[in-house]
């Protein structure tokens, strides 16, 4: 008796359930308990950054900021930092973030306490990617050493909660190369009742004898590691996959940094576009997919100071907007009120938000520093909000519909003197809901993960200040070029003064 | 003697009141007309955000793709097309100014709207030869542009600078309508100079309403602010009949905006180098104010631009990203350097002509030591009266008594195109000896003070 509404709010779970695993990716991963996960880089297989998640308040309090690492980031081409995967297992509520010393760290997402490590054979720099496979929860790794872990979330070790022994994948054997893998973050998505997992990986061999410069896309079958298939990019860095649709077909979607974005049928590995979209310059931006009124869209930004959206489904452009600058960061899709809007940051320091649709420009807010990371949404206090680490050493949160000032975190000081504007792509923040608790992670310019939550204190510093030393180059060169600027004006007023009163 | 004395108290006592009728003309005209609703504008707005130019360019797309990339090879063939067409017209024309604006602008038309190059010889000659092995493709895209102006340079000097660049285009062009304006100041024309700047103020933002957006009420009062600031200087100096004057003020003004501009779009902690031609050019404002009349420093200045190229090679080699004001017309850029450093040079153009080839421009130097040796240069010949027309109407100030400034020459031809008795030609100086010099048929301080007394 009474079982109808139980079974239907059951039937309501299992479904949302199941949707998290569709190509679209509109709806982020979710337990029963109303939790949201942010299982991967993007928070869903779209990348599209709508990670559902509520907080309560908008002042958010620095709940525990991580150890410095113990090997710093190196600069190199196409790399990006390793963003952390939130998500509850067992009971417990994890932290998973990858490390330029090779290892994978588990974290207590409230408390900071490290509850594991797993040691790669080179830097981690891909965001790790959760997902269960079988019920089994697992957690997959891609390391630039060639090699996919498949790791137990709970406990870091490749043995599951039965213990049977977790797989790994080799993509290239070591011989044939000196240079670690740039690797695109892994997403794992349910592809004709299997889970599988699908990620890039460059290998820049610069050597004069043996050289080899190659990108491919991989899809390894979640469950027990073989191979599906591979197919080639080109030659340059490919960015993290997104997850989408060309018609009914399942689709990857791959920016090559050359300047191209690919579409491959995530069945198969074959090209679903009869050629790749175009753009006139490199493309460092990650792509997202979106389904937009009925037409399934693809964001990415350029080094062409344009944002493109591409059709899914044609491979041509909806329609590019010009923002003046370089854009690499992807950008985040928000289902609004009235319209969808696409939120995204570029190199003048500026946030836009543009009509996904139509590209029309609807508001911009300006930081004090380059934004080379992707935004995420989340809602503050029933506002939504759009949440961007600055090169400012600060976390950004502006309401995505208006582009109104909401919060700004200190999130660490800047650990690199000299930093090569658009070498590097840093993750997005990560949100998730964890035991009924939002929680935002910021992988920071500091080399530390730092991480905020509703907890009574108010990280927020308020808005940017204008500081004219900045502006001139810093305090010391700034008055020793006021100086200069000054002794030159009055020694040619003095000159000139001299000169018209002699009647020359 | 005591005539003498009056005449000079009565013309101080003039100058005097002059001045203060321009002051009290400075203050009213600022406080009634809305220089402080200016100022007020500006100080009370929140930061600006660099303007979506209406630069889009007619080629988007490869042309002849490359296998994925965007490879192209159109700007080599226009750029191999022009540069061969210029050096064609230059050896056979004997007027070749009208020649020389026609390819100026199909180079702009091509450059500016046509095609998507990067003019960057310098940082594309380090990122190619980087990736020389590595990237052959990448390594022929950076170096395909320098190699093609670098060999027309060593044959025929640096005509792309004086025949195709478009940056040198406009600042020729703000040159001559500079010239008119300045003599009615010194005229003390205080009606013509004000109705000259009237018509320039109009056209620049006739300019802004077609390439970047309508102007709005704040950016009108702004506007309007500059311009009685600027009409206010152009009364003071011509009541005072010193464009000397006219052109202080104005160097003032200018640097002061670079420096405001700078401040208001807060360069932020990590971008400061993609400033760097940002302070070139706020190094720009203080050389001009220092030359501005005092041609005899403008030699020690030129020199400057070697070093200003040694950094900027620096900066490529650490890859560290940097943009000026060349990328507005060759990218169609408009973050904030480019545009804060093209409007000094566009600006400063207006007091020194070609202030930023002569003092600056990194390319020019660049290309300057390649045309050092060029095969084909204009020589004297024994016609040469030592007028010193030449060294009158050359742009770049490189001619002193008849010698050219290898390093410097452009190869615009105004000189030979001007010169009364025809004694400038070209000559092929590949394996033949150097040219011996004429004697000075009149006297060189005369001819020095005259061309001095021009430029001014």
């Amino acid at each position: 008796m009474h079982r109808s509404p139980i079974i239907a709010i059951l039937l309501l779970a299992l479904g949302c359930a199941a949707r998290a695993a569709e190509p679209a990716g509109e709806v982020p991963a979710a337990d029963a308990a109303g939790d949201v996960f942010y299982p991967m880089l993007g928070g869903n297989p779209a990348r599209d950054g709508n990670t559902g998640v509520r907080f309560e308040s908008a002042k958010l309090g620095l709940l525990w900021s991580s150890p410095r690492p113990s090997v710093v980031y190196q600069y190199q081409r196409g790399q990006t930092g390793s963003g952390p995967c939130l998500v509850s297992v067992g009971g417990r509520h994890l932290l998973i973030a990858g490390s330029y010393d090779r290892n994978v760290r588990g974290y207590d997402a409230f408390t900071g306490e490290e509850l594991w490590q797993f040691t790669t054979g080179d830097a981690v720099t891909a965001t790790p990617c959760y997902a269960e496979v079988g019920g089994e929860p697992m957690l997959f790794v891609a390391s630039s050493d060639y090699v996919v872990y498949a790791l137990n979330p709970l406990t870091g070790q490749q043995t599951d909660s039965r213990g049977r022994q977790l797989w790994r994948r080799q993509i290239q054997p070591w011989g044939e190369t000196r240079a670690p893998a740039i690797i695109g973050d892994p997403l794992a998505a349910e592809i004709d009742g299997r889970t599988v997992l699908f990620f890039t990986a460059w290998l820049n061999d610069l050597r004069a004898a043996g050289n080899v410069q190659e990108s491919a896309l991989y899809a390894i079958d979640a469950a027990d590691g073989s191979m599906l298939w591979k197919a080639a990019v080109g030659t340059s860095s490919a960015t993290a996959p997104a997850l989408g649709k060309v018609g009914a077909e399942p689709a990857l979607f791959v920016v090559h940094e050359a300047g191209a974005v690919h579409a491959f049928s995530a069945r198969t590995g074959q090209s679903l576009w009869p050629r790749p979209f175009v753009s006139e310059d490199a493309i460092r931006s990650g792509v997202s997919y979106a389904e937009v009124g009925g037409r399934g869209l693809l964001y990415v930004g350029s080094r062409l100071f344009t944002i493109f959206c591409i059709d899914a489904d044609a491979g041509s452009a909806a329609w590019s907007m010009r923002v003046g600058t370089w854009v690499d960061s992807t950008p985040a899709i928000r289902r609004g009120r009235e319209r969808t809007i696409a939120v995204f940051g570029d190199y003048q320091q500026w946030l836009h938000g543009a009509d996904a649709l139509t590209g029309e420009p609807l508001w911009d807010y300006r930081s004090y520093g380059y934004f080379a990371s992707s935004p995420t949404l989340v809602d503050l206090a029933g506002a939504p909000a759009a949440a961007a680490p600055c090169l400012d050493d600060h976390l950004y949160i502006v309401n995505s519909e208006t582009g109104q000032f909401i919060l700004r975190a200190y999130t660490g000081e800047f650990l690199w003197s000299h930093y090569q504007r658009g070498d590097s792509v840093w993750p997005p923040a990560a949100a998730a809901r964890l035991g009924g608790r939002g929680i935002l992670a910021v992988a920071a310019y500091d080399g530390r993960l730092h991480v905020f939550g509703v907890n009574g204190e108010d990280a927020n510093v308020g808005p940017p200040q204008t500081r004219i030393f900045d502006a001139l180059g810093g305090r010391i060169f700034g008055w020793v070029f006021g100086g200069l600027i000054v002794a030159v004006l009055a020694y040619n007023m003095i000159r000139i003064v001299r000169r018209m009163r002699s009647g020359a | 003697m005591t005539t003498q004395s009056t005449t000079g108290s009565a013309r101080i006592a003039r100058q005097a009141i002059a001045a203060l009728a321009a002051l009290a003309f400075t203050a009213g005209a600022i406080l009634l007309y809305g220089g402080l609703t200016a100022v007020r504008t500006i100080a009370e707005a929140p930061g600006p955000k660099s303007p979506n130019l209406w630069i889009s360019k007619f080629v988007e797309k490869a042309w002849i793709p490359l296998g994925t990339t965007a490879n192209d090879l159109m700007p080599f063939v226009v750029m191999a097309v022009l540069l061969g067409a210029a050096a064609v017209l230059m050896r056979t024309l004997p007027r070749r100014q009208w020649a020389r604006r026609v390819v100026q602008v199909v180079s702009g038309v091509a450059f500016v709207i046509g095609i998507h190059p990067c003019g960057c010889m310098t940082r594309d000659l380090i990122l190619g030869t980087r990736v020389i092995s590595a990237d052959d493709l990448a390594a022929f895209k950076y170096m395909v542009v320098f190699v093609t102006v670098g060999a027309f340079t060593v044959v025929v000097g640096r005509g792309f600078c004086g025949w195709l660049c478009p940056l040198g285009f406009v600042q020729e062009l703000m040159a001559r309508v500079s010239r008119r304006f300045y003599a009615c100041i010194a005229g003390g024309d205080v009606v013509g100079a004000l109705w000259r700047a009237a018509v320039f103020f109009a056209g620049a933002a006739l300019a802004y309403s077609v390439i970047v957006r309508l102007p709005d009420a704040g950016f009108a009062r702004v506007y309007g602010g500059v311009f009685l600031a600027t009409a206010a200087m152009i009364a003071l100096a011509a009541l005072l009949r010193s464009a000397l004057l006219a052109k202080y003020l104005f160097g003032v003004g200018i640097l002061v905006s670079i420096i405001y501009a700078f401040y208001r779009t807060k360069p932020g902690t990590y971008s400061i180098i993609a400033y760097t031609m940002v302070f070139f050019v706020l190094g720009l404002a203080l050389i001009v104010l220092t030359v501005i009349g005092d041609d005899g420093k403008d030699r020690l200045f030129k020199k400057l631009r070697y070093g200003l190229w040694a950094a900027i090679i620096a900066i490529y080699v650490y890859n560290l990203y940097n943009v000026g004001p060349m990328c507005l017309f060759f990218q169609g850029s408009s973050e904030w350097p480019v545009l804060l450093s093209f409007g000094g040079v566009f600006l400063l153009s207006l007091l020194v002509a070609m202030s930023w080839c002569k003092y600056m421009c990194p390319e020019g130097a660049a290309l300057g030591l390649l045309a050092a040796k060029a095969g084909w240069q204009i020589n004297r010949s024994d016609k040469c009266r030592r007028c010193g027309t030449c060294m009158r109407v050359c742009p770049m100030h490189c001619i002193e008594w008849g010698i050219r400034d290898r390093r410097s020459c452009i190869y615009c031809c105004l000189c030979a195109d001007c010169c009364p008795e025809g004694a400038l030609e070209f000559v092929n100086e590949i394996g033949a000896a150097a040219q011996p010099v004429p004697a000075p048929l009149e006297d060189p301080a005369a001819v020095g003070k005259r061309c001095t007394e021009a430029r001014s």
